[in-house]
């Protein structure tokens, strides 16, 4: 029986696979033939500010705009190169617009982002254009007419038949073809915009990636969607949407045939997020639901999908409330699938499970690990937005507008009461240790997960692990940690090979967000390290704080203001005393903030509510006053992990095949030192 | 000029073909019962989109445009019209209910149309070597690249301690560097704009480093992370760049401002001129 269900497994896999190779070869006309097709050239010039000991780059890697099926039928009408520049400082205008056209609000940034990605939804670039473009064929489609006049009710009907449907439309004729005919319009200008957004002057301001999001799910609303992000100019004639590839798994193959082995220059990384809302499938198999994980799977999976989106505007999913970890009550949503938002009665609600949370991936990979000889799940974290206004960082807490999407929308006007859905929050940022700000070195440090994600600020965190630290390196001597952190360990993202009989020691040192004229950053409260590791087979976890404390600094709820005190900058050398160098093991560092205003308390105090009087509440905030309603929250920073593997390098059963160089070149940053 | 402005709801509750004939009436009540000598008097206070909407018009590209004909066709299909006659027909009768003016996609398109012509042309001509040359002289401060510096900075938890050791500095020598307290991160930071250095340590921190001698000591200044001594190794002025490095943005830039100028010189000609 298990035989035969493994056969159609395979089978399965390989249908589908098929599938995708087919429509990647057709997408990729150029790349026929055993040569890969030439990419455009990624000619620049060197960066001015090039930092061997690398630099914080802040950015966003989940942006939709109007070309998302879902933004457009909230009425935004931002494009990417819109989003870009608004990427870049410059300020934005977005629904409700008026009969002439003008945006009812406008939005900025305080400082511009290093780099972001446009990531809009695959499956519907075609569908989208054709329903808002007079004289296509399809346009006056009954869908097409349904999306015109009632959007909202379009957004779920065509959202249905996008994920689970193996055709498209009708309207889209044979194939698709009229379809992906617009959908290569779409791309163009998607690609455009990026190119016209990154900056290849030595000044190296602003880094754009090209990208887009696959958007998959399962039953009623079990998101497990990636976003793709490629390393260059060099990418697929067409992005690799859910009707061409099923699975992840699918996903991961059409790629890597179509751009990786299919285009010169052409790479690319798959970034899950919100696995809190994958009703508990993002950490099963990607080649099928239900399947078990082997280790060919695991092996790409580590290749192909090196990061994972953390935190976002619709909720937190490093881990859930109710167990020891007391900061895990954080932006958690109330249910666990997407289904449930918006048919509870028909899944169910429930809130997100500890088998939904990137904390239960990271101890499910170490015992996975140890089974099959490679760590399906050996995430570096990132946060992003999600936003779906093309508002790339808009991650402020006061004055928030929502961020659309599957949220509440403002395409007739301005909604009343809260300007989001109560569960909702402004998102985060992707934080990315780089030499530079260029594509290739961005990419570069994601690939090797020398990143780390932020609810929303901009503190500045380091994490190195090793065995020859100094236990005094936050001394006098903390000027050196870069070059001692690289030198003598391995930074966030890297793995710890020889235990040589010594526990491993963490260096972590964060400095608080240093804010802006206008919007002074926060202190932080404490740093914590949170391990996880194996014992008798079982995964344990462990969350302790190494620096700083509680300091009973708070919040005045009727005016935001902080008080209390807190500090600019964190650094500890911390030794684990539990180490056990046969048992495989992860750390990451959470930095915390104090407390401060959530988005909702700014909301519900420029309205004048106040709660001690229930009778002066208008109806439209009766939110601010409900039991569900979090006024104060600790923003905070999670690093990505660091792992130590038993095996050594090249031994059998070693996860040799998802290791990256995570050493930089100690001699130019010698050098640079002593400029 | 104010479009007409009807209520969803009061679309929704009117037959199609009632409402076009009110709209048609509404638009010949504001468009058509002065005649065309009043209009050419409040030309000036009519709006880009009014004036490219007439042009359109008065060229007949309603009937003419395939996407504006084919929507007007349809729209008479889907009210009722009847279905056995020509296109032609169509057409006539729905200029005749003032639809020409009255549909939104037909006024955007026509609106579209006359800016992409105008755009088109402009961008027809390749700007010669000399041309971009001269642009992007006229707009270096657009391919500029900021001024920059290299620091040395030791950081103080207090004022009065960051004084003292400034007191007992060698102001001009930058060896050895004075031991300040403790603070992860690198005493030599890399050469650095404003906006880097602001995203580091602060605006206010940054804008004063900019303002600081070279090859000397300074301070205290302050950041959100203390006091820190400031030593500027070197300063870059502000660098434009070659057109070599910068054609690819200085041709887009210049075609989208020719663009751009030549859209509203066709409007300044039509409200000038006129098409009627």
């Amino acid at each position: 029986m298990q035989e035969g269900r493994e056969r159609r497994s395979i089978a399965s896999r390989a249908h589908r696979i098929a599938a995708g190779l087919a429509f990647v070869a057709i997408a990729t006309s150029a790349a026929s033939g055993a040569e890969p097709a030439p990419g455009p050239p990624e000619a620049r010039l060197p960066c001015a500010g090039r930092d061997p000991e690398r630099r914080p780059f802040f950015g966003d890697l989940h942006v939709h705009t109007a070309f998302s099926q879902d933004a457009s039928t909230q009425g935004t009408r931002t494009l990417p190169t819109d989003a870009y520049r608004f990427a870049r400082g410059e300020p934005l205008g977005i629904q409700p617009f008026d009969a002439d056209g003008h945006a009812q609000r406008t939005v900025r940034i305080d400082r511009p982002l290093d780099f972001a990605a446009v990531t809009d939804h695959a499956e519907q670039f075609g569908e989208v254009r054709i329903c808002n473009t007079p004289g296509l064929a399809g346009h006056d489609s009954w869908v097409c007419r349904l999306y015109r006049t009632w959007p909202r009710v379009a957004f779920f009907w065509m959202n249905w038949v996008a994920t689970s449907s193996e055709t498209r439309h009708g309207f889209c004729g044979e194939d698709g073809e009229r379809c992906l005919a617009s959908a290569h319009g779409v791309w163009a200008e998607i690609r455009a915009a990026a190119e016209g957004a990154y900056d290849r002057t030595a000044a190296c301001r602003f880094t754009s990636f090209v990208g887009y999001e696959w958007t998959a799910s399962e039953g009623v609303g079990k998101n497990l969607h990636r976003n793709v992000v490629f390393r260059s100019a060099a990418v697929p004639e067409l992005p690799v949407s859910v009707f061409e590839a099923r699975t992840a798994s699918a996903l991961w193959d059409a790629l890597q045939t179509g751009c990786v082995e299919g285009i010169d220059g052409c790479d690319f990384l798959a970034i899950p997020h919100n696995s809190n809302l994958s009703g508990e499938l993002m950490f099963q198999s990607a080649v099928e639901v239900g399947g078990p994980i082997g280790p060919e799977e695991a092996a790409r999976r580590s290749r192909f999908e090196p990061l994972i989106e953390v935190m976002q505007h619709k909720g937190d999913s490093e881990c859930v409330p109710g167990g020891a970890d007391e900061l895990c009550a954080f932006e958690t949503l109330p249910y666990d699938r997407f289904g449930a938002k918006f048919a509870p009665w028909i899944v169910g609600v429930k809130p997100p499970g500890h088998t939904t949370t990137v904390r239960f991936a990271l101890g499910e990979g170490l015992r996975l690990g140890q089974r099959l000889g490679a760590n399906p799940f050996r995430f570096g974290l990132l946060a992003s937005t999600d936003t779906h206004l093309g508002t790339p960082g808009l991650t402020a807490e006061a004055g928030h507008p929502g961020h659309g999407g599957a949220a509440r929308g403002a395409a007739e006007g301005l909604p009343q009461g809260l300007a989001d859905d109560l569960e909702m929050s402004p998102g985060g940022l992707a934080v990315v240790w780089a030499e530079e700000n260029t594509r290739a070195s961005l990419f570069d440090a994601m690939r090797r997960r020398e990143v780390y994600g932020t609810s929303g600020t901009r503190p500045v965190v380091r994490f190195f692990g090793g065995f020859d630290y100094d236990a005094a390196l936050c001394g006098a001597d903390a000027a050196s940690l870069p070059a001692e952190g690289y030198a003598n360990g391995v930074p966030m993202g890297g793995q710890l090979d020889a235990a040589q009989g010594r526990a491993p020691r963490f260096v972590v040192s964060a400095r608080m967000d240093p804010g802006t004229d206008t919007a002074p950053g926060t202190p932080l409260e404490r740093v914590q390290i949170v391990k996880g590791w194996l014992e008798d087979g079982q995964v344990r976890e462990r969350v302790i704080d190494v620096a700083g404390g509680d300091r009973e600094a708070s919040v005045d709820l009727a005016t935001c203001e902080p008080h209390g005190e807190g500090h600019a900058s964190l650094c500890t050398v911390w030794e684990d005393p539990d180490f056990d160098p046969a048992s495989p093991a992860f750390w990451y560092a959470r930095v915390v903030e104090n407390p401060t205003c959530r988005w909702s308390q700014y909301a519900c105090n420029a309205a004048g509510v106040d709660c001690a009087r229930p009778d002066s509440v208008p109806e439209a905030f009766a939110d601010c006053c409900s039991e569900s309603h979090r006024p104060v929250q600790r923003e905070r920073a999670w690093t990505s992990p660091i792992w130590f593997d038993p095996d050594p390098p090249g031994s059998p059963g070693s996860d040799a095949l998802t290791r990256e160089p995570n050493a930089i070149d100690l001699e130019a940053a010698t050098s640079s030192a002593a400029r | 000029m104010d479009r007409p402005r009807t209520t969803r709801s009061a679309r929704r509750r009117l037959p199609a073909l009632l409402r076009f004939g009110l709209l048609g009436a509404l638009l010949f009540a504001v468009f058509g019962a002065d005649g065309p000598q009043a209009r050419r008097v409040d030309l000036s206070s009519w709006s880009d989109e009014a004036v490219l909407l007439e042009a359109a018009l008065a060229r007949d590209l309603a009937a003419r445009d395939p996407v504006a004909r084919r929507r007007l066709v349809q729209n008479m299909r889907f009210a009722g019209g009847d279905l056995e006659r020509d296109e032609a027909a169509l057409v006539r009768e729905a200029h005749e209910l003032g639809m020409h003016r009255s549909d939104p996609v037909v006024r955007r398109r026509l609106v579209q149309r006359l800016r992409l012509e105008a755009a088109a042309r402009a961008r027809a001509t390749p700007p010669s070597e000399e041309v971009l040359q001269a642009y992007l002289d006229r707009h270096a401060e657009r391919f500029t690249e900021p001024a920059r510096r290299q620091l040395l900075q030791v950081p103080f938890r207090d004022e009065p301690r960051a004084r003292d050791a400034l007191a007992r500095l060698d102001p001009g020598s930058a060896e050895p560097l004075p031991s300040g307290d403790p603070l992860p991160m690198a005493r030599a930071l890399p050469s650095s704009s404003a906006e880097e250095l602001g995203r580091q340590l602060g605006p206010a921190f940054a804008r004063r480093a900019f303002s600081l001698p070279e090859t000397r000591w300074s301070g205290p200044v302050r950041s959100p992370y203390g006091w820190h001594l400031v030593f500027v190794v070197s300063a870059e002025p502000e660098r434009r760049s070659p057109l070599a490095t910068v054609r690819a943005e200085v041709r887009e830039a210049l075609l989208a401002e020719r663009a751009d100028r030549a859209v509203a010189a066709e409007v300044a000609r039509l409200r000038r001129e006129g098409p009627w």
